[in-house]
C-alpha cells in the first residue's frame, strides 16, 4: 500500500467539492482517500508540506506536434512524457505529423504500443487526408477503432472545401472528431507574421485576418449543413471568436481552442525578428488577444492548447524568412497562460483558467478527468503561485529549446504533477 | 567627437534625428573631399570591410566600394546571387568564415528581411545594411534625404511623394521613416494592389491618382517596379502601369510649380519615368548617385569610430 499526505494545500478546482478550501489531502493506492484538517501523519509513508500551494486537476493538451517516428532528435515519447509532467499535463493529444504521418491503423497502434509504459496518457490523432496533403480521405474509421482520439491535418489547412465537407460528413457515421486548422494558403502566400504595422515596419508580408476567419466561417457552415461537430484549432483573430460565438448561439456543433502563445504575446514582440516567435497562426494584435481572452471567459473558446512544436536549432537559427514555424511550450504552458491572463484579462480567476487546461479539453474529447474529490483517482497538479518558473537549458525537459521564454521568468511554479501513486516533482 | 547612438546601421528605425544630422554633417565634409583633386583620406586605415552581397547589385555595391577606397579601408568582396541557405551553408557560417579573417565591418545585402538584424545578434563586427529584402535600405534613404536637403536647404516641411511599388520596396519604407524623423511630409502613390493596407499608420498620406499627388508635392521619388520581389501579378501589364503611374513631361507641364524628380535607380525608362523627365533639369538623379558615396563614407566612418580595437 502506497500512501502520502499533502499538508496545507488549497484546492483551486471548479469541479471539486473542496474548491477554495485549505487542508490536508490524503492519497492511498493512487486514490484520494481524504481531505480535511489535521489528518494524522503517522499512517502515511510520505508527508509533504505544501503551504501556499494550490492544487487542481491535471492538464489535458489538445494539440502537441508529433516527433516520433521521424523526428526523434526533437523529442521522443520519453522526453514528451517528462516535459508533459513538468508542465502539469497528464494527457497529451499527439498530432499526426510524424514522419511518415499517421495515416493508418498500424501507425496509431505503433504509438499505442510505445507509450504504455509512461504515466502520461498519449492520445494520438490520425490524418484526415493521406499524408496531410492529398484530397483522399484517410481510413479514419479504422484508426478510431485502434485508438485515434481525433483527426487532423496538423498545420496543413484543408484548402479544398469539397474535401473538408466530405471529411465532416464521413466522420459523422462513427462520431469522429475533426480538427480544422484555418489559414488559407492562398491568402497567406509568402507571409510569416500578422498583417499590420509591425509586419509593415519589418518589411514582412502579413497574414491577413480574413485568411483565418473566411475558413472559420466555412467550417461553421459545413458543420451546420452536415449537422456534425467540428473542432477549429488554434484560432487567433477577434473576428473568428465572434463568428464562433454566434455559431454556438445558433446551436451549431462547433468547438475551438487557442494556442497559448497567442494568449500572451502580440506581434509587437517580433520587432527584432526573433525566429522563436515565428508561429502559425502568427502572433496577432492586442485587440485580438483581448478578444481571445473574452472568448475563453464566456465559453466561446473551449480550451487552451500548447501546440508544442520542438524544432532543432538548425531550423530556427536562420533568417526569419527561412526559419520554421513553431515553439516549445508544453513545460511552460501554465506560466505563459498566466502571463497572458495577467496582462490582458486579469479578471479571470486561477480556477477559471485551469478549467481551460483541464476539464474543458477533457470534456471536448469525451475522456474522464478525475477531480479533487474523495475516492477519485489522484491526477493533479501542485502549483506554487508565489514562485516563478525559469526554464533554462538545464531544467528544460524537451530535447529542443526553440522558445522565446527560455531563461525568462514566468509567473507560478509547478511543484509537481501527481498521477496515481507517484508525484513527479520539478526541480529548479 | 560626436558619435552615433548605434553600433550597427541596420535600419533607419534605430537612428535618432541627431544621428541622421550627424551623418549629414559628416557627409558634407566627405562630399567636399571627393570633389578635390586628391579624393582619398586615411580615415579607415587598418579597418577591414567585407562587402557581402547575397543579392545582385551594381550601383550600391560600387558606391560602397568606392566609399571604402576613398576612406583607405581594406576590402574583401563576396557575391552570391543565391542565398547561402540554398547552397546548404547557413548565413552565420558563411559570415563567421569570413570574419575569422579578422574583419571589422560587414556591409551586407540580402534578399531576406531582417537578415542584418539576425546577423548582428551572432557576430561581433559592425554591420551596415545595404538592403535586406523588403525591410530597409538605410543608406539609400539617407542619401535621398541628403539630396533633398542639398536642393532645398532643409528637409523639414518639404512634401515628398513616393510613387510606385510601395509594397515590395525597402527604399520606400526607409525613406518614409527617415523623412518622418526629419519633419518632412510624405505621401505614397501607386496601384491599390501595391500600397500596403496599414501604411497610413506610419504617418503617410495615400493618393492613387498620380496627377493629384504631383500637385501636392515638392519632390517626387519615382520607384522602380520590383518584378523580382513580386510573388504574384499585382497589375495586368507594365504598359497599363505606365499609363497610370508613368511620370511624363505632359504631367509635369500641368503643374503650377516646379518639382524635384528623384529615382533610386536603376531606371526603367518609359515605365515609371520617361527619358525626357529623367534627363531634365528637374531631375537630381545623378546628384543622388554622387551623394550616395559621401553618405556611405560618412556612415562607415562613424560606425568605425564605435569599433573598439583590441
Amino acid at each position: 500500500m502506497q500512501s502520502y499526505l499533502l499538508k496545507n494545500i488549497t484546492v483551486a478546482d471548479i469541479h471539486s467539492p473542496f474548491n477554495g478550501q485549505t487542508g490536508d489531502l490524503a492519497v492511498i493506492d493512487g486514490k484520494i482517500s481524504d481531505f480535511g484538517q489535521a489528518i494524522d501523519e503517522q499512517q502515511f509513508e510520505k508527508v509533504y508540506d505544501f503551504s501556499e500551494c494550490i492544487i487542481t486537476s491535471s492538464f489535458v493538451d489538445l494539440r502537441c506536434n508529433s516527433t516520433e517516428p521521424g523526428f526523434e532528435h526533437r523529442d521522443t515519447f520519453e522526453s514528451l512524457n517528462k516535459t508533459a509532467l513538468a508542465g502539469g499535463f497528464s494527457h497529451l493529444c499527439l498530432l499526426p505529423n510524424s514522419n511518415p504521418p499517421r495515416n493508418t491503423k498500424s501507425d496509431i497502434e505503433f504509438v499505442m504500443n510505445q507509450v504504455n509504459k509512461f504515466p502520461v496518457r498519449f492520445l494520438p490523432l490520425g490524418t484526415i487526408t493521406q499524408n496531410m496533403q492529398s484530397d483522399d480521405l484517410s481510413e479514419m474509421y479504422d484508426m478510431k477503432k485502434s485508438g485515434a482520439i481525433a483527426f487532423s491535418n496538423s498545420n496543413n489547412p484543408i484548402e479544398n472545401s469539397g474535401t473538408m465537407s466530405k471529411a465532416i460528413l464521413y466522420s459523422k457515421n462513427f462520431n469522429g472528431l475533426i480538427y480544422s486548422f484555418c489559414i488559407s494558403k492562398q491568402l497567406s502566400k509568402g507571409a510569416y507574421v500578422s498583417e499590420g504595422t509591425i509586419a509593415l515596419s519589418l518589411g514582412l508580408k502579413g497574414i491577413p485576418q480574413h485568411a483565418e476567419y473566411l475558413m472559420v466561417q466555412r467550417e461553421i457552415e459545413l458543420a451546420d449543413y452536415h449537422q456534425h461537430r467540428i473542432h477549429i484549432s488554434k484560432i487567433s483573430t477577434e473576428r473568428s471568436v465572434e463568428l464562433i460565438r454566434q455559431a454556438k448561439l445558433q446551436g451549431i456543433k462547433v468547438t475551438c481552442d487557442v494556442a497559448v502563445m497567442n494568449l500572451a504575446l502580440t506581434d509587437e514582440a517580433i520587432s527584432d525578428f526573433d525566429s522563436n516567435l515565428k508561429l502559425t497562426p502568427p502572433l496577432r494584435h492586442a485587440n485580438d488577444v483581448r478578444a481571445l481572452w473574452e472568448g475563453l471567459y464566456d465559453g466561446t473558446i473551449n480550451a487552451i492548447c500548447t501546440d508544442h512544436y520542438p524544432l532543432e536549432i538548425e531550423k530556427k537559427a536562420l533568417e526569419f524568412e527561412y526559419a520554421s514555424f513553431g515553439a516549445i511550450t508544453l513545460q511552460m504552458a501554465l506560466g505563459i497562460a498566466i502571463e497572458g491572463r495577467n496582462r490582458f484579462f486579469p479578471q479571470m480567476s486561477d480556477e477559471q483558467l485551469f478549467e481551460k487546461l483541464n476539464y474543458n479539453p477533457s470534456n471536448l474529447l469525451n475522456i474522464e478527468l478525475p477531480c479533487i474529490e474523495v475516492n477519485q483517482e489522484a491526477s493533479f497538479v501542485i502549483i506554487n503561485p508565489h514562485k516563478q518558473t525559469i526554464i533554462d537549458r538545464k531544467n528544460n525537459q524537451s530535447l529542443s529549446w526553440n522558445s522565446y521564454y527560455l531563461n525568462k521568468p514566468l509567473s507560478y511554479f509547478i511543484e509537481g504533477t501527481c498521477i496515481k501513486n507517484q508525484i513527479y516533482f520539478n526541480k529548479q | 567627437m560626436s558619435k552615433l547612438s548605434v553600433n550597427h546601421l541596420l535600419g533607419i528605425k534605430d537612428l535618432s534625428e541627431a544621428d541622421i544630422q550627424l551623418i549629414f554633417e559628416t557627409a558634407d565634409n566627405f562630399k567636399a573631399i571627393i570633389n578635390r583633386p586628391i579624393k582619398k583620406v586615411p580615415s579607415l586605415r587598418d579597418i577591414t570591410v567585407a562587402n557581402l552581397f547575397f543579392e545582385n547589385s551594381t550601383r550600391t555595391r560600387i558606391s560602397f566600394e568606392l566609399a571604402q577606397k576613398r576612406l583607405s579601408a581594406d576590402i574583401i568582396n563576396f557575391s552570391s546571387s543565391s542565398s547561402s541557405v540554398t547552397k546548404g551553408e547557413t548565413l552565420i557560417d558563411t559570415v563567421k568564415n569570413i570574419l575569422s579573417m579578422k574583419v571589422d565591418m560587414v556591409v551586407m545585402r540580402h534578399p531576406s528581411p531582417g537578415a542584418c538584424v539576425f546577423l548582428s545578434k551572432h557576430i561581433d563586427a559592425a554591420i551596415l545594411n545595404a538592403g535586406d529584402g523588403t525591410h530597409e535600405h538605410p543608406t539609400q534613404a539617407l542619401l535621398d534625404a541628403y539630396s533633398i536637403r542639398e536642393t532645398y536647404g532643409d528637409v523639414a516641411g518639404k512634401k515628398v511623394l513616393i510613387v510606385g511599388d510601395i509594397l515590395h520596396s525597402r527604399v520606400a519604407l526607409s525613406n518614409i521613416l527617415c523623412l518622418n524623423k526629419l519633419g518632412a511630409e510624405v505621401m505614397v502613390c501607386g496601384p491599390t494592389t501595391l500600397i500596403p493596407k496599414h501604411i497610413e499608420q506610419l504617418g503617410v498620406k495615400v493618393e492613387h491618382q498620380l496627377e493629384k499627388a504631383l500637385q501636392w508635392c515638392d519632390v517626387a521619388n519615382m520607384l522602380r517596379i520590383q518584378m523580382e520581389r513580386q510573388d504574384d501579378k499585382y497589375f495586368p501589364s507594365l504598359r497599363e502601369y505606365s499609363l497610370q503611374y508613368g511620370l511624363t513631361m505632359d504631367l509635369i507641364k500641368k503643374l503650377d510649380k516646379p518639382i524635384t524628380i528623384m529615382h533610386p535607380g536603376p531606371i526603367n525608362r518609359g515605365v515609371e519615368i520617361t527619358s525626357e523627365v529623367a534627363d531634365s533639369d528637374l531631375s537630381i538623379i545623378l546628384d543622388q548617385v554622387e551623394n550616395g558615396v559621401a553618405i556611405r563614407m560618412a556612415c562607415m566612418f562613424l560606425l568605425a569610430n564605435n569599433i573598439t580595437k583590441n
